[in-house]
């Protein structure tokens, strides 16, 4: 792959794949292993994006699988997942308004608050804008699964946010 | 692939989120990890295919290769293995023997050989050989298969 190639690449997909590594593992270094990581495979073998219709979807399914081996490597599962609920992270890109960030810090404390599993079904249905069936095909899971997270995922949301929620209302 | 049902209104709550946009990944990672990926591109292909073939891919395509492939290939080798066989010179060993010799150039070429030694007043140049003296075969070896096959 030339080096323009992968270059664009990054610049269209990195922002992307970056937020949703880092809603997964919470933890910068982990998000950074898993996208150094994604980029030395597709510049390893170019062939892998060959054919592939939905590159989005396609790369953010290897992200989530480089992530899943990562924390797999780095501690047990269960460790891992405790760690990765555990960790805060700046999720959100910061803002000079006062209002925005305190409703960021609690979206994003709402957010710790998920399960990983619920945290990234969420994340690709709203913000990557990925229908259930993509999202099942990017997280190798059932699609009433992916459904059944997301819906768990925006209850707790809503309840944890009421008080907001009815303030926006 | 089932279709996914049509997209729903959002309700306020998935409308907030959305508005919220996350961080960018800092700047210097895309030279660091554009460097870093850079090392792992594979290098432009210098060299004939045939010389990057690995064995397991070398393995493989012999397997791919159907029955009436391999059958061409052992045709072939046995057509190579005939032609190398047929020109090689010792095949002029095997050839029929020349047909005997006229009676009348035997008496010339005997003629030639008496004018030859005429010629040359011929003496013998080599000492008669000596008659081999008997060597006792040696206990300790066995005789030769040549001798066994004599006895």
């Amino acid at each position: 792959m030339p080096p323009g190639d992968i270059e664009d690449l990054y610049d269209a997909h990195a922002p992307a794949l970056f937020a949703f590594l880092l809603n997964f593992t919470r933890d910068e270094s982990d998000t950074r292993d898993a996208l150094q990581e994604l980029f030395r495979r597709l510049a390893a073998r170019p062939s892998l994006l060959a054919g592939v219709r939905d590159a989005r979807g396609f790369l953010l399914r290897l992200a989530h699988n480089l992530a899943v081996d990562g924390i797999r490597r780095r501690d047990a599962r269960r460790r891992a997942h405790d760690a990765l609920a555990a960790q805060p992270a700046e999720l959100f890109a910061p803002s000079t308004n006062p209002t925005d960030e305190d409703l960021r810090a609690l979206i994003t404390e709402a957010l710790d608050e998920l399960p990983p599993d619920q945290r990234v079904v969420l994340q690709l249905k709203l913000w990557e804008d990925l229908t259930f069936d993509a999202i099942a095909h990017v997280l190798d899971i059932p699609l009433n699964t992916a459904a059944s997270r997301y819906r768990y995922a925006m209850d707790k949301l809503r309840a944890r946010l009421r008080p907001l929620h009815d303030a926006l209302r | 692939m089932k279709p996914d049902r049509p997209p729903r209104p959002l309700d306020d709550l998935e409308r907030l989120l959305l508005r919220q946009s996350f961080r960018l990944p800092p700047r210097e990672w895309r030279d660091a990890i554009l460097n870093d990926v850079r090392s792992f591109a594979p290098a432009p292909a210098a060299q004939p295919a045939s010389a990057r073939l690995k064995p397991a891919s070398l393995l493989r395509l012999l397997r791919a290769l159907g029955g009436s492939a391999w059958s061409a290939a052992i045709a072939a080798w046995l057509l190579v293995v005939a032609l190398n066989h047929y020109a090689s010179p010792s095949r002029s060993l095997d050839r029929p023997p020349m047909p005997p010799l006229a009676p009348a150039t035997v008496a010339d070429l005997r003629q030639q050989r008496l004018e030859l030694m005429a010629a040359l007043n011929a003496e013998p140049v080599f000492a008669p050989s000596q008659p081999a003296s008997p060597r006792r075969p040696s206990a300790a070896l066995p005789p030769t298969r040549h001798r066994r096959h004599l006895a």
